[in-house]
């Protein structure tokens, strides 16, 4: 038996020395900082390793898209996949106060009247599909009426608001659509389009934005061997082959050459599928992405290994809450007598026992902000100056005893529900401690997302734990969508709150165009709604996207959106990664366009191209607009200029072939790319200043 | 032979009926697909729409013969969550991964494990013999996963010998880790009962006898006991196999591989039905056949067993 | 899971066609245990497993559910012997009341398998005929479940009452959902096992006498067939225990096990997936407590197997 023993002994030896490797200090692994040049790379040993070589850009997501199809797609990754796929009449755009507001995408121009219900847009002209044909109205017409079949998930963003669609889709029956001259979308000719709606709603254009109304063409949404929600076929800056897509592995989308906003400075787009959140950060150190958001738990570890010029930090416009069953007089589980619901000073009371600001600072590193309200800060509409709600003990006890049960007593227990995902386990038992604490019995249940939605769907939950991300940035989507109602269950409401004035004023706020106005209905909506609580709101999270320095044409945004592709909206024509020395210089102006620039260097005149006065600067050439010529004394000298920067793409290029004598233009080798080498920057000249004398 | 393998063939069909009717009632009973797939935002008018467009509303019966008669047609239909998805090619592009990753861990089991059994066996009650013994019951005292975690973080993350999990189809360097997590516990099993089926093997009379005969120890072993060892050996490799493909699962996880198991553990949670019926039969299929090639491989290796249940 | 199918559906006993009669060995079965020094290990294990699970209540340092928000993530230290994981709860005072949770899981669940195994062998192997052919598809549909499968799914169609009170353990609804799951998914090997018992054990002398006498079926079924088919139930039985805790490891593992705040060792080594290369400790050390309990039962079983066993194994 001595033998046994030892033997117990050299396992137990050998597994402490395992276990010694595997805890041993992070600097085992790659140097960081050079180029490993293989293209499997290993994991990092904790630094951050030098970015894998490549020209596409490379994102992880969680699962993989479900579907490709605009009018099915729901969850946020197929939203994030399609949204480089596909246009829609309008987009999101960041406006001159870095605001994101509808602008026009496929539309060159749109009115709306002044009563608010015909809304009638201009479409471009020679926009191409993927597959090589020219995109009009009878397109979008068709791709709208689609959004209103049968198979459709998201009828909801057109059905109740345009004229004549309720009738047209109880006509459809069985039919995937039908003609019916009654619908207000019409094709006024090849280039007009006109929506008319039975009343006015004032984020109508927000609907348009959504993915969901993207324009497809009608052969490849017919195809029966090529399923649209398989092989996409769009106008979009990306394009997507069957091939492309490597089930549960990866897809690769490539650069559609003739995308009507010009060429896209990125070949390709890489969506790396892995299940495992935390693998993200770490294959994103290993060099292997070029996003990641960074795990729980890792937020000191990241920023000891990663360069602040690898990080953007935005507001997510998301509010996350506890929600409370609101009595009815029908529900027969207990909701109807809980005091949890029947009694709004006892959910102020819980309101004041969280401790919102240790939950931000350290269970969530960080990486939110406490709750001001319903409406997150960065969503347009939202009043900013209302205080962040804070922990007060001595005002939970009061109102507590105001309810009639002081310090507690009497106050049956009560079960939060809440989803089963690995974040919402860590801060579901931060909360109930806290509660705990202050005297509210409350007992956790954790349900699978499937079960969840189910038990909340019909009855309310006495209390749930959950959040709500914007479909869209406007107040509408918050307050009209899980308050007013209407809504009651799964349409959003699903604490079933109902109050007719906030069913009023969310309303009366749908009608009104002007956003002045509608704002002031808001305000006073939350403000009943922040009185009576149906939701203990608790946390803003913060996003915070590692973004490799070498991806360059990001801007930063005061509200993003959450695309489920860990990486900010943006307009992906202009996103490219940065792989060669002349990349990196090209940069820093790059990502100026379209705003005031102060640019110095050597004045000059153009040797070709436009004629006209030039800046030689160490970024190459700035030719100078809104001037004919230099002052006198300023050529050859140092001078500054300043003005907004933008770019054209009307450069004489020619192909420089072997032995051949140079010419006027642009140089590029034979195949070379004609389009970017044609583009020069120019910066529309407000004043100029001679630096030397 | 031929009616024995007949008979094993007849006997397998009404497990095949009854394999579709559970994965059929599981899938069915736990709820709509669509629910989940519509998201946070619902209309309950759309999402009644769609249900009766798919046909989810029929009644069960109606349902389940349809599944069947498609099944029979050898139409394993579309998935409902992944929209326009042929289930086939689902299975088809995934178990070619799992089976990867079950045949090497197969291997790895089959070959290190029946070596250490022999070694064992060789020399019963040396600290070979111990310290294999010892490495085998705690083998398969643990769980895939752990095991999986733990090689991860030490040949993946730390040494960066290995990828990070994940999957390329020429690659065998994705392998490694993954199928020594799966195999190392299957090399456990069958090393303990090499050596022991070994050794009892060699204390039954006609190894003795051979013994006496003169025969040295090297060829006795080899010779005779060993090939008599082959068969539970082959009938736990058999077993194994089953468990290997199932318990893929926990590896896929781990490693992030999109195998058939991961491909049947997300249908479950979606409640995506033709997916799940498609997998389970392609599954029994698989077992069925596996183990009737092990039967026909007994019968050979042990004439006792030819002629009779 | 291969560990899992090896503990579940145990090695088939070497072929053998001669009849197991084991009348009355009591003492000289329990000597044997007794002198094997391992299985003396393993039951000394888990008797302190046993114990952890029993008195957590006195034993443990803090409440398993006590959050010490200032000391989150901590490795081990004089306060927190085993470090404290992302909520700053006690490890130590967690792995100590995990235990209850998957000894009751395992043990509970094999008990099920039990009774359905038992007697779908025995009757398959007494009756015979149609009844034999009816029961032995039936086993083999199950068996032909991938297992983990199988028991996801069970888990997943289980629609626990929304209101239903977490409260003591044994009243959770994810209790019930595991135990259900795990017990049907286990009994396909003690059936398969026990049927070939009683198809040679039903042959002996003894049995025919009874039959003779006169005795009903039920009677002759458990009176005289069982007891002979005790050994390889008693070995199995240690053996599927041990797999059933791994059993709920894994789904633990994947989100279906017991929930939250019952600290499950499967539950924990989910939890500390991604905070694995920076805190250890949160899930080391249940995984080395499940490692420690899997091992003890399949030595208690081997050790049985060999005391039980009258042909001398080494």
């Amino acid at each position: 038996m001595n033998r046994l023993y030892g033997m117990l002994a050299a396992v137990t030896v050998c597994f402490v020395a395992f276990m010694a490797l595997a805890l041993s200090g992070r600097n085992a692994g790659g140097e960081s900082g050079e180029d490993s040049g293989d293209e499997t790379v290993r994991g990092s040993g904790g630094k951050l390793l030098a970015r894998v070589p490549g020209r596409e850009l490379r994102l992880a997501v969680d699962t993989e898209p479900q579907t490709l199809d605009p009018i099915s797609v729901v969850d946020t990754v197929s939203d994030g996949v399609s949204e480089k796929i596909y246009n829609r009449l309008l987009r999101l755009k960041l406006n001159e106060k870095g605001e994101l507001k509808p602008g026009d995408d496929l539309a060159e121009s749109h009115t709306i009247t002044p009563d608010g219900k015909l809304y009638t847009f201009k479409l471009r002209k020679g926009v191409l599909f993927h597959n090589g044909r020219e995109m009009k109205a009878a397109d979008v017409v068709y791709s709208l009426k689609r959004l209103l079949s049968p198979l459709s998930k998201r009828a909801d963003l057109l059905e109740p608001f345009v004229k004549g669609a309720p009738e047209y889709v109880k006509a459809n029956g069985d039919r995937l659509m039908h003609d019916d001259p009654n619908l207000g979308i019409r094709a006024l000719d090849d280039y007009t389009v006109q929506i008319e709606l039975a009343n006015p709603f004032g984020p109508f254009e927000q609907h348009l934005c959504t993915v969901s109304c993207a324009v497809v063409p009608k052969e490849a949404a017919e195809d029966p061997v090529n399923h649209l929600s398989r092989v996409p076929v769009g106008t979009g800056p990306f394009k997507l082959a069957k091939e492309d897509w490597y089930a549960n592995r990866q897809l690769v989308l490539r650069r559609f050459d003739q995308y009507f906003g010009g060429k896209p400075k990125m070949e390709a787009i890489k969506f790396l599928i892995y299940k495992e959140h935390n693998l993200h950060l770490k294959l994103f150190m290993a060099g292997q992405l070029d996003a990641a958001t960074i795990p729980q738990g890792h937020v000191k570890e990241a920023e000891a290994d990663v360069g602040p010029e690898n990080w953007i930090k935005y507001q997510n416009v998301r509010t996350n809450y506890i929600g409370f069953g609101m009595p009815s007089g029908k529900w027969k589980n207990k909701a109807d007598l809980s005091p949890y619901g029947t009694n709004k000073l006892l959910r102020q009371a819980m309101s004041f026992a969280i401790d919102r600001e240790n939950l931000c600072k350290n269970v969530l590193e960080g990486r939110a902000v406490p709750a001001i309200g319903v409406l997150p800060p960065g969503l347009p509409g939202c009043k900013e100056s209302r205080p962040p709600m804070k922990k007060d003990l001595a005002k939970a006890s009061e109102l507590m005893k105001q309810a009639g049960y002081p310090n507690g007593e009497g106050l049956p227990p009560v079960t939060m529900l809440c989803r089963n995902d690995p974040d919402t386990k860590v801060i579901s038992q931060a909360i109930q401690q806290d509660l705990k604490s202050a005297g509210f019995p409350v007992q956790l249940q954790f349900r699978e997302w499937n079960r969840f939605l189910e038990e909340t769907e019909n009855e309310p939950a006495p209390m749930f734990l959950l959040g709500w991300v914007a479909d869209y940035p406007d107040p509408d989507n918050f307050l009209y969508v899980l308050f007013n109602s209407k809504q009651w269950g799964s349409e959003g409401n699903t604490t079933f709150y109902s109050n007719p004035e906030v069913d009023r004023l969310t309303e009366e706020a749908r009608h009104v165009t002007d956003f002045g106005e509608r704002t002031k209905l808001y305000e006073k909506a939350e403000d009943i709604i922040l009185d009576e609580m149906p939701w203990v709101c608790t946390y803003h999270p913060l996003n915070e996207v590692l973004i490799r320095k070498e991806v360059k044409g990001i801007r930063e945004n005061k509200t993003m959106l959450d695309t489920g592709t860990e990486f900010p909206m943006v307009e992906f024509r202009d996103v490219y990664v940065a792989t060669t020395a002349a990349d990196e210089k090209a940069t820093a102006l790059d990502e100026k366009i379209g705003q005031g620039v102060s640019i110095s260097g050597v004045a000059s005149m153009a040797k070709f191209g436009p004629a006209g006065p030039v800046l030689l600067t160490s970024d190459g050439v700035i030719y100078i607009g809104g001037l004919s010529a230099w002052p006198d004394g300023f050529i050859e000298k140092a001078v500054a200029v300043g003005g907004v920067l933008t770019e054209a793409f009307d450069l004489p290029v020619y192909e420089k072939k072997e032995g051949a004598p140079p010419q006027e233009g642009v140089p590029i080798p034979p195949g070379g790319d004609k389009h970017a080498a044609s583009r020069r920057l120019i910066v529309k000249l407000k004043k100029m200043e001679l630096l030397e004398k | 032979m031929g009616t024995y393998i007949f008979r094993r063939t007849l006997q397998t069909i009404p497990v095949l009926i009854g394999v579709a009717l559970i994965a059929f009632l599981l899938s069915d009973l736990s709820g709509s697909p669509v629910r989940q797939m519509m998201g946070p935002h619902a209309d309950p008018a759309i999402r009644k729409r769609i249900e009766e467009h798919l046909g989810l509303n029929k009644p069960l019966h109606e349902r389940f013969l349809n599944h069947m008669n498609n099944l029979l047609h050898g139409d394993l239909g579309l998935s409902v969550v992944k929209e326009g998805k042929s289930v086939s090619e689902m299975i088809a592009e995934s178990i070619v991964v799992t089976l990867r990753l079950t045949l090497g861990a197969i291997f790895l089991a089959a070959t290190l494990g029946v070596a250490f059994g022999v070694f064992s066996a060789w020399r019963p009650n040396s600290w070979i013999d111990y310290s294999s013994s010892v490495f085998a019951t705690i083998g398969i005292s643990f769980p895939a996963f752990f095991l999986g975690m733990l090689l991860m973080l030490v040949f993946s993350v730390k040494l960066g010998w290995f990828p990070i999990g994940g999957y390329e189809p020429g690659s065998l360097k994705h392998l490694v880790l993954p199928c020594l997590t799966l195999g190392l516990l299957s090399t456990a099993s069958v090393s303990r009962l090499t050596r022991n089926c070994m050794l009892e093997t060699m204390s039954q009379e006609y190894i003795r006898s051979a013994r006496a005969k003169g025969r040295g120890n090297w060829r006795v072993l080899l010779g005779h006991a060993f090939p008599n060892a082959l068969i539970p050996v082959v009938t736990v490799i058999g077993n194994d196999f089953a468990g290997l493909l199932s318990g893929a699962v926990l590896t896929e996880t781990v490693f992030n591989i999109p195998g058939i198991g991961s491909v049947i553990k997300d249908a479950i949670f979606q409640r995506d039905l033709p997916v799940v019926m498609g997998c389970c039969v392609v599954f029994a299929l698989i077992l069925v056949v596996a183990n009737i090639v092990i039967d026909v491989l007994y019968a050979f290796l042990d004439p006792r067993i030819r002629h009779g249940e | 899971m291969a560990n899992e199918q090896a503990v579940m559906l145990p090695q088939p006993l070497p072929v053998s066609t001669e009849p197991e009669i084991v009348p009355s060995r009591a003492p000289s079965a329990w000597s044997r245990l007794w002198k094997d020094s391992r299985s003396m290990v393993a039951l000394g294990l888990l008797l302190f497993m046993l114990l952890c699970a029993i008195s957590a209540n006195w034993l443990a340092p803090y409440p398993y559910d006590q959050q010490f928000r200032a000391h989150v993530r901590q490795g081990p230290s004089a306060a927190h012997v085993l470090g404290t994981d992302f909520l700053g709860r006690d490890m130590l005072s967690r792995v100590m009341y995990g235990a209850r949770v998957s000894l009751l899981i395992g043990i509970s669940a094999t008990v099920l398998s039990l009774l359905i195994g038992v007697t779908l062998g025995l009757s398959s192997g007494y009756f015979g005929g149609a009844t034999d052919a009816v029961l032995m598809r039936l086993t083999d549909t199950i068996a032909s479940f991938p297992t983990l499968l199988l028991a996801i799914a069970i888990t997943v169609l289980y629609k626990p009452t929304p209101l239903a009170n977490p409260g003591a353990l044994i009243t959770n609804p994810s209790f019930w959902t595991l135990f259900i799951a795990l017990g049907m998914v286990g009994w396909t090997g003690i059936a398969r096992v026990v049927r070939a018992q009683v198809l040679t054990v039903k042959t002996l002398d003894y049995v025919t006498a009874a039959r003779a006498l006169g005795g009903s079926n039920t009677r002759i079924m458990f009176r005289h067939i069982l007891p002979n088919c005790l050994s390889p139930i008693i070995v199995l039985a240690t053996l599927a225990i041990g797999g059933n805790i791994l059993g709920e490891a894994g789904l633990s593992f994947l989100g279906l096990g017991i929930q939250e705040p019952f600290p499950s060792w499967g539950g924990m080594l989910s939890d500390s997936q991604q905070y694995f290369e920076l805190n250890w400790w949160m899930a080391v050390f249940p995984g080395m407590a499940i490692v420690l309990t899997v091992l003890s039962f399949n030595l208690l079983g081997d050790g049985l197997r060999d005391a039980l066993d009258p042909k001398a194994r080494k």
